[in-house]
This record gives structure tokens, sequence and C-alpha cells, in this order.
């Protein structure tokens, strides 16, 4: 049968395989596979210290809010280093892929231009790629909790991490993908993002409780879809409970931010090879 | 739009149907999103006067097995018509019907990365450009062997030399086994030596039955690979016939 161009039909790289859909798939996990490999290689080249990089990164925020918040403006919440530990870590992921995916296609212009493969993986390989930092840093967190005494492992972890997992990933890879589609057009989304990212940060309840906000903001944490995130994640880590209250919001935020996303990416993606 | 075509001939490799193609320009014209809030009118007529067409009503068809070059001089369209064929670009309007695996060798080493070595950049490229992992694994001594880089491979790529970068960007995309290629230039890589040996493999691949498609300014490699050429001018094709004379209209057209 003689086949259209189109990069997402597999007809491309995809078909040097074969054409069915089982094999299309298995190259395209070979593809993200790949992708995610590159980026761990290439984040890590010169430098000493490599993974322990995104543990200490959290660690060095949590002792200076510690030191801001619990020190000098004695913020009145039990255990607030691993506290703040428990939301720095989903955060890390979440502001780390963010913050990366407005060049996820501006600095791969030179494989859109030239190599038809479906381009959205460039962007789920930077998520899973932050998401395994994220999944490597949990032992450690662990570790810590039992040090302090504040939250123990719990066999609820076992249900919650998954569905947490998965969530997140949804969330951050809708929301990057029309992130990174709308930057090739509009380059100002970068500039823009690394403010909102900060404004984001104090909006959501990484280093307070929720119930701390006033009745005259709580709009503003209900239309926050990492809000949900991030308590689902405490309450997962420090009380051993799975909050499904929260992950029925964050399922919502997930849906919504896929669809979105897939919907700005597929207005887009055939404008890329030109615009870039 | 597009508009499917009915039916192509089963031994048709490329089928191009009154393809026109037509760049917007209208993203570096508006200005960003401050020219689009400050002067939305103004914004949008200029995307919409912003338009450069490049191709218009093209149609051709390659054969299976065929070995085509397209001539022409710089910004007629030739790296478009490998790109409409490759599907990284869709048509403005007419069809393009593409039967079997293509392998765009349209800029060797696409994705490779400076900090990675040779080996890794291998993996990438070779994925990237449609291979399986075990695939590139199966070949990937054949693929350093080709390249001739079996001291350097483990180095990071940044170290090579450009002529080492693009043996080895060679050498993975001539152990793609596509069924048709497609050639932008880049045979002229390498020292006179490794061009000959590309030469050879593309040649090679003709032989097997690949369609190949080359477009170069080399058109002396032209008339050594290809039986047919066309001449690409002011968005049309001006010559289509045997590949002598297609040289010859071009270096007529260029006095």
């Amino acid at each position: 049968m003689p086949r259209r161009a189109d990069p997402d039909d597999g007809r491309h790289g995809a078909s040097l395989v074969s054409n069915g859909p089982v094999a299309r798939a298995g190259y395209y996990r070979d593809l993200v596979v790949t992708l995610t490999i590159k980026e761990i290689k290439v984040r890590y080249k010169r430098t000493f210290l490599g993974y322990a990089w995104s543990l200490l990164n959290p660690i060095v925020y949590a002792v200076t809010y510690w030191i801001a918040f619990k020190a000098i403006l004695n913020v009145r919440i039990e255990g607030y280093f691993v506290f703040l530990l428990c939301g720095l870590f989903p955060w890390q992921w979440l502001s780390n892929s963010l913050t990366s995916s407005p060049l996820a296609f501006v600095n791969n212009a030179s494989l859109i231009k030239k190599i038809s493969f479906p381009r959205y993986l460039i962007v789920l390989s930077t998520v899973l790629t932050e998401g395994l930092h994220f999944l490597l840093c949990l032992p450690v967190l662990a570790v810590i909790m039992v040090m302090f005494e504040r939250g123990t492992p719990h066999w609820s972890w076992l249900v919650g991490i998954p569905i947490l997992l998965v969530l997140q990933a949804m969330i951050i890879f809708g929301i990057s993908l029309a992130i990174a589609s709308c930057n090739v057009f509009f380059r100002d989304i970068e500039r823009l993002l690394s403010l909102a990212m900060t404004v984001l940060f104090y909006l959501t309840p990484v280093i307070y409780e929720p119930k701390m906000v006033p009745a005259l903001f709580q709009p503003i944490m209900a239309a926050n879809p990492f809000a949900p995130l991030i308590v689902a994640w405490r309450t997962l880590f420090l009380d051993g409970k799975v909050d499904w209250s929260s992950l029925q919001v964050a399922a919502i935020a997930a849906v919504i931010s896929m669809v979105g996303g897939a919907l700005a990416f597929h207005r887009m993606q055939w404008k890329f090879a030109e615009a870039l | 739009m597009e508009v499917r075509r009915g039916t192509v001939s089963a031994e048709t490799a490329i089928a191009f149907d009154t393809v026109s193609k037509t760049y917007s320009l209208a993203w570096h014209k508006a200005g960003g999103i401050k020219g689009i809030m400050l002067h939305p009118r103004e914004a949008l007529h200029r995307m919409h006067a912003a338009r450069r067409e490049v191709l218009h009503d093209i149609s051709f068809e390659v054969a299976r097995g065929e070995s085509v070059g397209i001539i022409g001089r710089n910004g007629v369209g030739k790296s478009t018509v490998l790109a409409l064929i490759a599907g990284v670009l869709r048509p403005t309007s007419g069809t393009v019907t593409v039967t079997g695996r293509v392998s765009p060798l349209l800029e060797l080493g696409a994705g490779f990365h400076p900090e990675l070595t040779g080996r890794d950049n291998i993996f990438l490229n070779g994925v990237l450009l449609g291979m399986r992992r075990g695939e590139v694994a199966r070949k990937s001594a054949d693929i350093i062997a080709f390249a001739e880089l079996e001291e350097s491979i483990d180095e990071p790529l940044r170290v090579y030399s450009s002529g080492m970068m693009s043996r080895l960007g060679f050498a993975v995309a001539a152990h793609l086994e596509p069924e048709i290629l497609l050639i932008d230039e880049s045979l002229t890589v390498g020292d006179a030596e490794f061009q000959e040996k590309c030469i050879g493999k593309v040649a090679e691949l003709h032989k097997r039955g690949v369609t190949t498609l080359l477009v170069s300014h080399d058109l002396e490699s032209v008339a050594r690979l290809c039986g047919r050429a066309m001449v690409l001018e002011s968005r049309h094709i001006a010559f289509s016939g045997a590949t002598a004379e297609a040289v010859d209209f071009y270096l007529d057209k260029d006095r």
C-alpha cells in the first residue's frame, strides 16, 4: 500500500523494521530509551558529583528555607526540614522538566528539519529523565525521614507512588509539550517561564500547608494543578496515607494537561520544520 | 490541502502529484508576542502577506530501483523536495506518495552530540534514523570498520575532526538498509579516498535495487550515480531526462 508522508504514521524510520503497530511501539520505546540515556549521559559529563546533584539541590534548598522560615520566621510546622524535602523532591522533577521544555524542539532543530520521527518523544524523554532522577532520590528521602524520625516508609507507598508517578508525568508531559510547541514560534515563552516558575513555586504548597492559606487565596490553590500533586506526595510520605481526594483533582488536571498539550502539539507540529 | 491520490503503480517508489510548497515567513515577521499584542492587525496582515512559494505544481514519478539526480541552483527547492519525501514537511497542496522505507541521508550526523563518545553517537543516530537498538548493536562493528574509526570510537565526539564526524555519519546512514535513499550533498565528505568509498557504497546499494535520489552540486557524482536527472528552476522542473542531457541543460542555463 502506498502511504503518505506523516511523522505519526511510522512510515519513516520505524518502518525500516516493520510496519505493524507492535513493531512501531517497540521502535518508539527504543527511541525513548535512547534519548533518555543520552540525556542522562550528557547531563553528567564533566561533572564530579553526577547523580548527587539531584540530591544536593533539594537538600540545599530545604536547609535554606528551614533557616528562613523556621529559624527566623518561626513557622509552626512539625519536622519542617523533612516536610520541606517531601515537597521539594517532587517539585524539582516538575520544575526541571518545565524549565527545560521550551528548548526541547528549538535545541533539536537539526533533527526536526532532517529526520521524520514523532517529535513528542523528545519532550517525553526529558520528563522521564527527570522522573528517573526523582525515583532515585526516594531511597535517600526515606533514610532522611527515618533519621529525623518524621514519618517512615509505609506499605501505602507501593500504591501511592506508582499512581502519583503516572499522574505527575502526565501533567508535566502535557504542559511541557504545549510549551515546547509554542516556544518554536514565540520565543518569549522561554523568558516568561522562568518568572512563572518562581511565582508558581510560592503559590504551590511546598513550603507551607494548604490549610494555612487565607480563604481569599484559596481559589488560587484550587486552580493550581501542581498543588494537589505536592499535597498528595507529602501526605503519602509523612502520614503513609494515599490522599484520594487530591489524587482525583490531580487526575483531572492530568487529563486536561494531556489533551491540551496534544492539541497544541498536533496543530503546530507540521510548522516546526519550517519555523526552526 | 492534500488530496489522496487514487492509484499509484506498485512499481512506483515516489510520486509527486501537482505538489506546491509555500513557506510561511509569518513567525519571523509577526514580531513575537509583543508584536501581536501591540499591533494585532498589522501583525496579522504581515503574517498573511509573508509567504514564499518554493515549489509550484510539480509532478514526477520515480520508479522502484531507479536512481535520479536533482540539480539546480541554490534556493530552487531541491532540499524541499527531499524533505517532502522524507516526511519532514507537508505539501501546501498536491500529494506526495512514498512507497517503501526511506532513509534520510540528509544531514550526516543529525543528532550527534559532541559530549558523547563515537559509540554512543552510533546508537543515538542509528535509532533516530530508524534502527532498533538491537540492530544497531549488531551492526556497530561494521559501522565502526566502515568509518575507519576503530581507534577513537570511545572518545567523545568533540575531539573528532569534521572529516571523522562525517565518516561516522555516513557509516551509520549507509547501514540502514533502506528501500529509498535520499542523499543531499553528503557524498562530498572526508578525503578523496573516503568520498570514493561513499560513492562505491551508494552504487552498491543502488545495484541491490535501492531507489536513490541524489541532490548535489557535484555534477560529476550525479553523472556517475544517476541514470536520470531533473533540473529544478524557479519553482518548477525545467528539464527531466537522461543525466548527460540534464547536465548540459543546466550548464547551458548557467551561461
